[in-house]
């Protein structure tokens, strides 16, 4: 089914098989930035911003997607590469498996104005890194976001 | 899962029709659990054009659009505002936010999910679930009656009433399914109280809310009497994640802890 969604400010026209979810059209035309972990609604390393809001791409059908807006790690670098420098001062940086997914986040939790601790903590929850580097996550998180407290 | 065609529908109508057209037709909600199911979909419904994501708040009711999000619901200053917030802190606790913006409302009342949370928390206020073609069903009628509307469901409508609420949830991280959850709000006349992932799905505790009934002041005697009632009439069972004895053990904690709350103390 043709289906046209703005891909990181881009017009693309997609020809989809009706079950297909945005997680597989995003990693088979190149978007590979976008992680497959768990595949079943509960990791979020698939995470992709939908008209400004962090999402699931595992979890939502391409063809439900017309007209509207999807944004990936290859369409946000000055928040990649900020948060990544800040990744490695923290030494959050392991397999980096999901810091796409968090630097999406990272990236709405900035536009929606998250100023403290526990706002950070909340909007992270759910978001597994297999490394378990969540402490090192969150210093570099709350230093990208100038979170003192 | 396999589905064979996308309807995007105009209107409602056409979304019916298309539904009672065939069985094997089927409404998409936000599609969170949709890979989970083993069956395939002639023509898979999407009713996101129609309008139905947005919150009215009135006076007397709040009106919630069946495709609102989970994540548009919490974090709705209405919602925010009833029984003391307790709706959002029922549905903060669910998995992610990045779950929460796909999963809908309307998703999470009609599939009835004894795991569910929400329904739980829903289950202590005043709702009417409203369908296409008009229906009007209370939400204990739905989860617990004989009737099973085949309408769409389109509105949640919450009665927008003076009270304090609580939500309780057994889980050990974010992203498990509660062993037992439990909601209680206090309201001019007394407590209603709901509890869920019994495992089966939310149930109101009528024997202990009548008890409770136009006591002002709860002593311990009152709360243990109630908890006492909450598990004998309310069956709490066994499956892979609790034995029924640790739901009941669970159970009777969570209330007492909740009418505390709910009492300001």
């Amino acid at each position: 089914m043709k289906t046209d969604i703005r891909i990181n400010g881009q017009l693309k026209s997609f020809n989809v098989k009706t079950d297909e979810t945005l997680l597989d059209t995003l990693r088979r035309h190149g978007y590979v930035g976008v992680k497959k972990g768990c595949d079943a609604s509960t990791c979020c390393v698939c995470a992709v911003l939908l008209d400004d809001k962090p999402v699931l791409s595992c979890s939502l059908l391409t063809v439900r997607l017309e007209g509207r807006h999807v944004t990936t790690i290859e369409g946000i670098p000055e928040t990649a590469s900020r948060l990544s420098a800040l990744f490695g001062d923290e030494g959050a940086d392991q397999c980096g498996f999901c810091n796409p997914s968090v630097a999406i986040v990272v990236h709405a939790m900035a536009r929606e104005g998250i100023d403290d601790e526990n706002g950070i903590r909340h909007y992270l929850g759910g978001h597994l890194c297999r490394c378990s580097g969540y402490q090192a996550q969150l210093l570099a998180i709350k230093k990208f976001l100038g979170v003192t407290s | 899962m396999k589905i064979e065609r996308l309807l995007r529908a105009d209107t409602l109508e056409e979304a019916y029709e298309a539904l009672q057209a065939d069985k094997a037709n089927t409404l998409l909600g936000g599609g969170v659990w949709l890979k989970q199911l083993n069956r395939k979909i002639s023509t898979a419904v999407d009713i996101t054009r129609l309008g139905l994501d947005t919150i009215e708040a009135g006076e007397d009711v709040i009106d919630v659009g069946a495709m609102v999000t989970l994540r548009d619901f919490e974090t709705h200053p209405a919602i925010a505002g009833l029984g003391n917030g307790f709706l959002v802190d029922c549905t903060q606790r669910i998995m992610s936010v990045a779950l929460r913006n796909v999963a809908t409302v309307g998703g999470s009342v009609i599939g009835r999910f004894g795991f569910s949370d929400f329904l739980t928390a829903l289950s202590v206020l005043d709702v009417t679930l409203v369908f296409y073609p008009l229906k009007k069903l209370s939400l204990e009628a739905f989860l617990h009656g004989r009737e099973k509307p085949t309408g769409i469901l389109t509105n949640i409508v919450i009665r927008n009433e003076t009270g304090t609420g609580c939500f309780k949830k057994n889980a050990n991280t974010l992203l498990d399914f509660a062993r037992l959850n439990l909601a209680v709000f206090r309201h001019r006349g007394g407590y209603r109280i709901a509890v869920g992932a019994r495992p089966g799905v939310a149930k109101r505790a009528h024997e202990s809310m009548a008890y409770l009934q136009g006591r002002e002041s709860l002593e311990k005697e009152d709360v243990d009497e109630a908890a006492t009632r909450l598990v004998s009439h309310v069956k709490l069972g066994s499956n892979n994640r609790a034995s029924a004895d640790y739901r009941k053990t669970v159970a009777q904690s969570y209330l007492k802890r909740a009418l505390q709350e709910v009492n300001g103390r």
